[in-house]
């Protein structure tokens, strides 16, 4: 394993790098390190200097604020996760039921039941196991 | 202060002050206080590494280079730290003059929910050490995801501490 030093490095977000280190070097690359003196990007015993090249490319076109892709998704979840549970906290869940026990259509049951769905999604996605009622039904 | 081997005595032979000063005064004053390092780190940042193969933590700041004379050394470490993955784990281990001193997943793994903290602490005592100088670094790597080591300003100091016992 070779590891190469970029001391000139900028202020780096390490799983953000990793995945652009992967994305440009592919099989020679083996993983990135900081220690606070710069960065080491960590190459296998048959990478070039082309391959040095273009890991100094991407670590000094790095940018920090920039989240990784699974820190992405993370944070969309968390979201998600936060509004599902004020949609929840926000239902009026009595009034709800007493619509549900009064309704005397078809109509009117089927708004109710839908409204007792939506309440019923919005907990699954808090709890992280669904997606919301409104992204598949789009109501 | 040195450790200097003692030498066999046969019947008649004298202790004089040299021997005196050589071989006792000076090896006890060597036992009390032993070859040692011991490195309190506080980094610019925080260390961390996405690498699967072993590597360095700090080949500069986190090493200890320690003269010993034929006993083992006490090494300990501790540190806190957390994992970008869930369940990630994160491997530690020493190497002494650049071989790592346990098997292949070193001396202990951690493995705790996202972003916990986690304690990376542990002592391991070297032994079969030559008589000579030799050079402690701690290395890790991961097997997924990227591994932290607190030790920035205001955050956690790590700490690498090594004895000759």
């Amino acid at each position: 394993m070779k590891s190469y030093r970029i001391s000139n490095a900028p202020d780096v977000h390490t799983p953000r790098l990793d995945e652009e280190l992967r994305a440009a070097l592919g099989a020679a690359y083996l993983g990135v390190s900081t220690d606070g003196d710069g960065v080491r990007v960590h190459l296998t015993d048959g990478a070039t200097v082309s391959d040095e090249a273009l890991a100094e490319a991407t670590v000094l076109a790095h940018d920090h604020t920039q989240p990784s892709s699974v820190e992405a998704v993370q944070t969309e979840a968390n979201a998600r996760c936060a509004a599902a549970t004020g949609a929840v906290n926000a239902a009026d869940l009595v009034t709800l039921l007493a619509d549900l026990a009064a309704a005397d259509t078809v109509d009117d049951l089927r708004e109710q039941v839908m409204a007792l769905a939506r309440v019923v999604s919005h907990l699954a996605v808090a709890q992280g196991f669904a997606p919301a009622v409104e992204d598949v039904y789009g109501v | 202060m040195a450790w200097t081997n003692i030498p066999d005595k046969n019947t008649g032979d004298q202790m004089d002050e040299t021997w005196y000063d050589t071989h006792f005064k000076a090896n006890m004053e060597y036992l009390l206080n032993p070859s040692h390092q011991c490195i309190l780190r506080v980094n610019s940042s925080n260390y961390t590494t996405t690498s699967t193969s072993w590597v360095d933590v700090d080949a500069t700041n986190l090493a200890i280079t320690l003269t010993t004379y034929g006993g083992p050394v006490l090494v300990v470490f501790s540190g806190y730290g957390s994992h970008s993955v869930s369940n990630g784990s994160i491997y530690l281990d020493i190497a002494v003059d650049g071989s790592r001193v346990s098997g292949v997943a070193g001396i202990m793994i951690t493995a705790a929910a996202t972003g916990e903290l986690q304690n990376l602490s542990f002592a391991v005592l070297v032994t079969g050490l030559s008589a000579a100088s030799h050079t402690i670094k701690l290395q890790w790597k991961v097997a997924t995801g990227t591994a932290t080591l607190f030790s920035a300003t205001g955050a956690y100091a790590t700490q690498l501490s090594a004895i000759e016992l």
